[in-house]
C-alpha cells in the first residue's frame, strides 16, 4: 500500500532527477569522516550502547558499530551519531 | 550554536540520568512526543543525556512506561539562578533600579562636540547654542534639533550653515562659517592726499592726481598734498583717486615718569586651595567659608576623557593667593633705567613702521621722581585720503 502511495512521487523525483527518497520522506544520511553521522527523517532508536547503535529510519534500519558511539541529539525527525563509526550496515 | 546555547541558557535544562530499563524505548518515546535529548551516552546500563526543564516536567508518564528511573544530576540556566535568589528582594529592587538609572542617566545631553568651527572659538558657540536651549545636562526629549539648529543659525549671522546631531547622550553640532565677500575697494572714489601730521616733505611719488606742495615745503597737519581732480587741456575736469607716497621729516615726541616711591603686590601666608565637583552640570563645592580679598586665583579644570569622550564630570580647583600691596623707595639710578626701559617698549609699540633719523633724550630728575623725554627726528608717509564731496 505504501509502495502505491509513493509512486506518484516517485515519478515526479525520477522526472527531475532529485535525489533518492526526497520527496518520499525517506532518510538523508550524512557523514562527517567517520565521527559524525547525522539522520534527517523519522527515525527510532532499536539498539543503544557504546559499540553499537541501530536506528530504524522507517526504509530501512541502519546499523553503526564501532566505539564510544553516543546519540549526541534526538528528536522525532533527526539524529545525531557520534564516536568512532567503523562500519555502517543496511538492512531492511 | 551559540544562540541555541543561550536559548536553552535562558529557558534552562537539565542533566539527567534515566537509570535501568529500556534506554531505547525510553529515547524514541521522548521523539515520539516531540522531546529533544542532547547530549546523551550510555554507560552501565545508565542514560546520561540533557533536556530543557518543560520537557522534563512532561516524561513521567515516558519514563513510567521504559521502565526506567529518572534522576537529575545537575540543573543549568538563568530561572535557576532567579529561582534561588527569588527571595532577595534587595538583589531584584537593585536590578530594576540599575536599568532605571541608567535609562534616566541616558535620557541627558552629556557632551556637545563642536565641529567644523575654525575661527569661531567653540566656546562661543557653546555659549550661543545655550541661549538656544541646547546645553549639557538638558532633557535629551525635549529638544528640537530642527528647532535648535534654525536658531543658532539666527543668533550667529557668522554662521552659515548648522546641524545639531544627537547620538546617545552625544551631541555633535556640525558648523560652518561665513565667508564674507571681499570688501568694497574705495579706489573708484574721488579722493584727495592730505598730510596725517606736521613736517617737511622729502620725497613725493605721484602716481595719480595733481601736485600741490613741492619738496623742502613745510606742511601742518590737514594741509593739502595731492589734487583729485584733474584739469585737462579741454578745460574739462575731471575727479580722480589721488595716489601717492609723500614721505616727510616729522617731529615725535615721547614721555615717561616714574615715580620713587612704587608699589607692589606681594603674596602673603600660602595659598589655598577650593575644588568645586562639577558633576551632570551640578556644581558641588568641596569646601566650606570663603576666601577674603584681595587675592589672585588661578584656575584648573580637570575634566576626564574615555576615547576621546568627555565624562559628564570635573573638579574646577581655584588656587587663591592672597595679596597685599607694599610700598617701597627706588634709587634714581633704578629709576632712571626703569623709565628708559619703559620709553624702549613705547618706542617699539608706537614708532615701529616709521624710520628714525634721530633721537635726543633729556632726563630730568624731580624731588618725587624721574622724567625722560625723548625726541625723535622721524621719516614717514604722512598721505592721507580724504574724500572728496561732490554735490550731484
Amino acid at each position: 500500500m505504501s509502495k502505491h502511495k509513493h509512486r506518484p512521487l516517485q515519478y515526479l523525483s525520477n522526472a527531475l532527477e532529485l535525489p533518492e527518497g526526497l520527496l518520499s520522506g525517506g532518510a538523508h544520511l550524512e557523514l562527517r569522516s567517520n565521527r559524525e553521522a547525522v539522520i534527517d527523517g523519522k527515525c527510532t532508536v532499536l539498539e543503544y550502547d557504546d559499540s553499537k547503535i541501530k536506528i530504524n529510519t522507517g526504509s530501512g534500519i541502519i546499523k553503526f558499530c564501532g566505539r564510544n558511539l553516543s546519540i549526541c541529539s534526538l528528536c522525532s525527525d533527526s539524529a545525531i551519531i557520534r564516536g568512532f563509526i567503523c562500519t555502517i550496515d543496511f538492512t531492511d | 550554536m551559540f544562540m541555541l546555547w543561550l536559548y536553552r541558557y535562558i529557558t534552562g535544562y537539565v542533566k539527567f540520568e534515566a537509570i535501568g530499563g529500556f534506554s531505547e524505548r525510553f529515547l524514541n518515546l521522548c521523539a515520539i512526543n516531540g522531546i529533544t535529548v542532547w547530549g546523551s551516552s550510555l554507560k552501565d546500563e545508565t542514560l546520561i543525556g540533557f533536556m530543557q526543564v518543560r520537557d522534563y516536567k512532561k516524561i513521567r508518564k515516558i519514563a513510567k512506561k521504559a521502565q526506567v528511573r529518572l534522576k537529575v544530576q545537575k540543573r543549568y540556566g538563568a530561572v535557576f539562578i532567579i529561582h534561588r535568589y527569588r527571595k532577595r528582594t534587595g538583589l531584584a529592587v537593585g536590578f530594576l533600579l540599575f536599568f532605571a538609572i541608567l535609562w534616566f542617566l541616558s535620557s541627558f545631553i552629556w557632551n556637545i562636540n563642536i565641529v567644523g568651527n575654525k575661527n569661531i572659538s567653540s566656546q562661543v558657540i557653546l555659549q550661543k547654542l545655550k541661549s538656544v536651549g541646547v546645553y549639557e545636562g538638558r532633557w535629551r526629549g525635549s529638544i528640537n534639533a530642527e528647532e535648535a539648529r534654525l536658531s543658532l543659525l539666527m543668533e550667529m549671522p557668522e554662521l552659515s550653515w548648522a546641524a545639531v546631531n544627537m547620538r546617545g547622550t552625544l551631541a555633535t553640532v556640525d558648523v560652518r562659517e561665513t565667508v564674507k565677500p571681499p570688501e568694497k575697494t574705495t579706489a573708484d572714489f574721488p579722493c584727495n592726499i592730505v598730510a596725517a601730521a606736521d613736517g617737511r616733505i622729502v620725497s613725493i611719488k605721484c602716481y595719480e592726481g595733481t601736485k600741490e606742495v613741492q619738496v623742502g615745503e613745510a606742511v601742518t597737519k590737514g594741509d593739502l598734498l595731492i589734487s583729485g581732480t584733474v584739469e585737462l587741456k579741454n578745460s574739462m575736469t575731471l575727479f580722480k583717486h589721488a595716489k601717492a607716497d609723500v614721505y616727510a621729516e616729522t617731529v615725535r615726541e615721547l614721555n615717561c615718569f616714574i615715580p620713587f616711591e612704587q608699589t607692589d603686590r606681594v603674596s602673603v601666608r600660602s595659598p589655598k586651595k577650593r575644588s568645586v565637583l562639577t558633576l551632570f552640570s551640578v556644581d558641588i563645592p568641596l569646601f566650606l567659608g570663603s576666601v577674603d580679598e584681595p587675592y589672585d586665583a588661578k584656575k584648573t579644570v580637570w575634566n576626564p576623557e574615555i576615547n576621546g569622550v568627555r565624562l559628564p564630570l570635573c573638579v574646577t580647583t581655584a588656587t587663591f593667593q592672597l595679596k597685599k600691596e607694599v610700598k617701597f623707595n627706588i634709587t634714581q639710578a633704578v629709576a632712571v633705567d626703569m623709565a628708559k626701559k619703559q620709553i624702549d617698549e613705547m618706542c617699539k609699540q608706537q614708532l615701529s613702521p616709521i624710520l628714525i633719523k634721530k633721537l635726543e633724550q633729556t632726563c630730568s630728575v624731580q624731588p618725587n621722581g624721574v622724567y625722560i623725554t625723548q625726541k625723535f627726528l622721524c621719516k614717514e608717509n604722512i598721505a592721507k585720503d580724504e574724500n572728496i564731496l561732490i554735490n550731484k
